[in-house]
């Protein structure tokens, strides 16, 4: 044993452990890119580190395409990775195994491509065994390599028990990233001491390959094309790789990052190689190539990067052994015993979950311990194609899962079988065994690694091959095909627009409680969360959207089996004899987040979808859309500002579930046979509303029953208009009648006068002749009454003759006496001070009209007993008439807008707003001007209207 | 979604390039490094596609 390589190992491990916690704590996205690459390379092992060497004498150049093939799925990314990643940002997969499971469906599924997945890892952990043996050998003299073996078994425990107890990803990042990185260092320091000592320089190393003729050793002809095929299809369904890379602790941009900085550090790791070997056949060591990363500076008498190669081995296969079996051992618990398990009867079910794959990682550390004892003969790179070409069976039913629909659970489990069977049978079997001569000589093709590349196709061939076939011929049920659509690699999850039997969160969380028990409460807060709503929700597509939260929550915890079985126990749709429509809420929402992707023809289609979205959202006549399960599908905008709902809270949402008067409003129509009402009266608030509202049917889907359309149009203007028309029209029709009844009077009212002044003539002097001098004046009253009445109710006509000179208090006082005939029995006084020499240029009785007017507003606003104030001044071409009360005043909100129609300051019901509009109407006609004031002048309350008339 | 104007270009380029790179790469009287070469330009171009592309997430 050299204590200087040691203490180089201990002190390479110090500092790789160091460097990566210092690339962690600096969380830059460059040191958070590199350290999930370093960590890709470590998640091949020792693959790079012994196996590329010995891959490079064995095949030359062949180790560069295998290489490159190995990370071409990184650098193809787009077509393989994201799509899954897509996926798996909706239904969350712990594993590989999760992911075949959810689209193949079913527990045969599980448990074949688990035992699958062990089998062909099992060559990966004998390679690292076979790495520490190597390294021990070399390092430890005899008697220690097996007590340090055992010391390294009970390490490998203690880091499964800590990783698995803690935060995993966290825990195994650091020891995977600072192996990865501890062999970016070794290669380097190796390539650059051998050309260096070896070869005395790049420009001598190249003459000395040209020399030796090394460029036409290296293009030998090889098995190239199934070596390539293997590190393709393996690197696809190598689990650390997949669990990597869907992880959701990782964003999209990171894992692009992979796209090209894995490729990169493998293409950097790979140039030292051949250097390497070449000096290696130099110096001729006792030690086969896949030691030579120690071995060669230990012969050129470097302890330091000895012992750097050293520990960046031990790392390696420690983190490959710790991080493979922990995954390994959870796909055996999703896939076999938590499908079954009784969750709400284990206490502490974490905890329970945790010990298990401890233990099972464990197992399997020890089952792969046991082997490495047994299997004699074979090398780094011999285990690695072995393993390669198990895990390139899964990559078949992967590939077909993102890109082939047709591909049916039957055909999958064949063709999977029969592959793995197969290299089982001719690769696996022969390492414990040896070849079977009597085959060999049935077909002159041996088993076992002298034909790896033969056993190796065929054995993929045939997984293929079977695998089309019996989807070819096959039919799929509807559920496997519903989920083959979803994994298509251009699909987007939209889950179907079904009901829960739950209207609530809490009724959500005690239905999960009986298979969660205490837990559920967590698990649910935690989905609200994450989707950032609250728990008073109700709505339907929350609720589902609450439910797919929770079992891709599940997934993560149990596996796909298990979330499958509790969300089906606990939180089950309601059956449908019918398909369902999908939620067309989610799908708006998604295609609004990943509208951006789209190309051609699918981006012109969302354009014109958002068009059409914009013109419903604009109408300006509200717009519901209800599914037949009374889920609200749209709700556009004139429809939140009629019923003040915001469509945000609105859509997703129940009809029942709308506050009222709404809710009965669109209910009753809904329940009436008929296909419109029109004006119906709403009481939203203190205020009257009336609406019209009619539906529509969407027949476009037929076979999904009838959603509904609703067109609801507020009418309160247009029937406050019909109102006020119709009481103008009952006033006009009683002016009418008037002016009829006034006529009629005035012919028996002449004659009573004739009649009095022949009295008063006759009797003059006498008591009977003051009697008829009286009942002339009360005539003459009569006379002026009707007059005025027959006078007002010729209005409209007089607008049209031409102005006059007036005398304006003629006229105040005139309609005056009109306004003291109406039923009103208000106290009120006029006080008229208006010079009666005084004259203004208008038409009579357009004047009477707004004087009226006025005088009915100021009367009404004044208290009882109170007085309303007349004046008039001369301001030379014009005569500025102010009417003022004492009454409340006008609201200053509204004072501007006095003068429009339907504008009132009085109660609903008292006042149409419509008589200081013909106010305005009328004084703009005489070529006056009209305003208000509120306080009056000279008054802190009550409202002045102030008049000026043109006098000449 | 699948970009399937990114498939057809990467196919299309992959059956232009690879023969010619492999030609290349592989002549007996070239440098040993050139298999690198070309496996470098991929990583540079597998950069460039990534460098272009938009983030939801941004």
């Amino acid at each position: 044993m050299n204590p200087e390589t040691l203490l180089a190992i201990i002190g390479c491990l110090a500092l790789g452990g160091l460097s990566a916690e210092a690339l962690l704590r600096l969380k830059h996205p460059m040191a958070n890119a590199l350290i999930l690459n370093l960590m890709l390379v470590a998640g091949s092992g020792v693959l790079m580190a012994m196996g590329g060497l010995e891959l490079a004498g064995r095949y030359g150049y062949t180790l560069v395409i295998a290489m490159i093939a190995f990370t071409l799925i990184f650098l193809f990314s787009p077509l393989i990775l994201f799509p899954l990643r897509r996926l798996v940002e909706v239904i969350k997969f712990a594993t590989l195994v999760d992911f075949l499971t959810f689209r193949y469906r079913g527990g045969a599924v599980a448990k074949m491509t688990c035992v699958c997945l062990v089998a062909a890892s099992m060559p990966l952990f004998l390679a690292q065994f076979f790495a520490l043996r190597s390294i021990l050998e070399f390092n430890l003299s005899p008697e220690l390599q097996s007590p340090t073996m055992l010391a390294l078994l009970l390490l490998i425990g203690l880091i499964v028990a800590r990783a698995v107890r803690s935060d995993t990803a966290s825990y195994l990042s650091r020891m995977m990233a600072s192996a990865g990185l501890l062999l970016v260092l070794a290669m380097g320091a190796t390539v650059w001491l051998c050309i260096d000592s070896v070869f005395g320089g790049v420009d001598a190393m190249n003459q000395w390959v040209e020399r030796s003729g090394q460029t036409a050793i290296l293009r030998r002809e090889n098995p190239a094309y199934s070596i390539i095929s293997i590190f393709l299809f393996a690197s696809f369904a190598l689990p650390l790789n997949f669990n990597l890379l869907i992880s959701n602790q990782i964003s999209d941009r990171l894992s692009s990052s992979t796209a090209y900085i894995y490729p990169l550090l493998t293409l950097l790791l790979c140039i030292p190689v051949l250097p390497i070997l070449w000096a290696g056949s130099i110096l001729e060591p006792t030690f086969p190539p896949q030691d030579y990363l120690y071995v060669l500076p230990a012969v050129l008498e470097s302890e330091i990067i000895s012992g750097l190669g050293s520990a960046s081995i031990l790392l390696l296969s420690l983190s490959l052994l710790v991080s493979l079996s922990i995954m390994l051992s959870r796909m055996i618990l999703n896939s076999f015993v938590l499908p079954d398990k009784v969750f709400h009867r284990q206490p502490e079910l974490d905890k329970w979950i945790a010990q298990r794959i401890t233990l099972s990682s464990l197992l399997l550390v020890v089952v792969a311990l046991l082997l490495d004892t047994i299997v004699a003969g074979l090398s780094v790179t011999d285990f690695y194609l072995i393993g390669f070409a198990g895990l390139a069976q899964l990559t078949p039913g992967m590939l077909a899962a993102l890109y082939l629909p047709s591909v049916s659970r039957r055909g999958f489990l064949i063709g999977l079988s029969a592959g793995i069977s197969l290299w089982f049978a001719t690769l696996v079997l022969p390492v414990f065994s040896g070849s079977w001569s009597g085959f060999e000589a049935y077909t002159g093709v041996a088993l076992g690694m002298e034909n790896w590349h033969i056993w190796s196709i065929e054995a993929l061939l045939v997984n293929i091959l079977l695998c089309t076939l019996f989807s070819s011929f096959g039919k799929m049920d509807d559920e496997q095909a519903s989920y083959a659509r979803l994994c298509m690699a251009d699909n987007v999850y939209v889950p179907a627009r079904v009901r829960l039997d739950q209207v609530s969160v809490d009724e959500v969380k005690l239905s999960l409680q009986k298979s969660l028990g205490d837990s559920a409460a967590s698990e649910v807060d935690s989905a609200l969360d994450e989707l950032g709503l609250n728990a008073s929700e109700r709505r339907p597509a929350a609720l589902r959207q609450l439910r797919d939260q929770l079992s891709a929550s599940l997934n993560l915890r149990f596996g796909v089996l298990a979330a499958h079985r509790v969300m089906q126990q606990t939180l089950p749709f309601r059956p449908s004899i019918k398909n369902q429509p999908d939620d067309i809420y989610l799908i708006e929402s998604m295609l609004a987040i990943h509208g951006g992707r789209l190309t051609g023809l699918a981006s012109e289609l969302n354009k014109l979808r958002v068009h059409h979205r914009e013109v419903l959202d604009n109408l300006p006549i509200g717009l519901i859309a209800i599914a037949q399960s009374g889920e609200i599908l749209k709700w556009n905008t004139a429809i939140a500002d009629y019923t003040q709902i915001d469509k945000e809270v609105a859509i997703g949402g129940a009809i029942d579930e709308l506050a009222q008067p709404w809710q009965s409003f669109i209910d009753d129509f809904l329940t009436a046979d008929t296909p419109a009402q029109d004006n119906v009266k709403l009481l939203v608030g203190e205020q009257t509303r009336w609406f019209n509202i009619q539906r529509s049917v969407d027949k476009s889907q037929p076979e999904l029953g009838a959603d509904r359309v609703l067109l609801i149009e507020e009418q309160t203007q247009s029937m406050m208009l019909m109102q006020s028309y119709m009481e103008n029209e009952r006033l006009a029709s009683i002016g009418r009648l008037a002016a009829g009844v006034a006529h009629e009077i005035g012919n028996p009212l002449t004659g009573i006068a004739c009649i009095a002044q022949n009295l008063r003539y006759q009797r003059e002097q006498t008591p009977i002749g003051k009697s008829a001098t009286q009942i002339l004046s009360q005539t003459d009253r009569i006379d002026r009454i009707v007059k005025s009445l027959i006078n007002f109710s010729r209005g409209e006509s007089a607008r049209r003759e031409s102005l006059e000179r007036v005398q304006l208090r003629e006229i105040i006082d005139e309609a005056i006496d009109l306004l003291s005939l109406s039923d009103s029995q208000r106290r009120v006084e006029f006080i008229c001070t208006v010079d009666p020499l005084l004259h203004v240029q208008s038409d009579a009785q357009q004047l009477i009209q707004v004087f009226l007017n006025l005088f009915g507003n100021a009367l009404d606003a004044s208290p009882d007993d109170d007085s309303v104030t007349i004046a008039a001044e001369s301001l030379g071409d014009t005569v500025e008439v102010t009417i003022s009360d004492r009454g409340a005043g006008v609201d200053e909100n509204i004072q501007h807008r006095v003068f429009e129609p339907f504008v009132t300051s009085k109660e609903p019901g008292e006042g149409t707003g419509l008589g200081l509009w013909v106010v305005f109407n009328l004084m703009t006609d005489l070529g006056g001007s009209v305003s208000l004031t509120s306080p009056a002048r000279d008054s802190d309350r009550g409202s002045t209207a102030v008049m000026r008339l043109p006098c000449k | 979604m699948l970009n399937y104007r990114l498939v057809a270009a990467l196919t299309l380029l992959c059956a232009a390039v690879f023969p010619m790179a492999t030609q290349w790469a592989m002549e007996p009287s070239g440098s040993w490094f050139r298999p690198f070469v070309v496996w470098a330009l991929m990583v540079f171009s597998g950069y460039v596609v990534q460098r272009h592309r938009v983030w939801d997430e941004s």
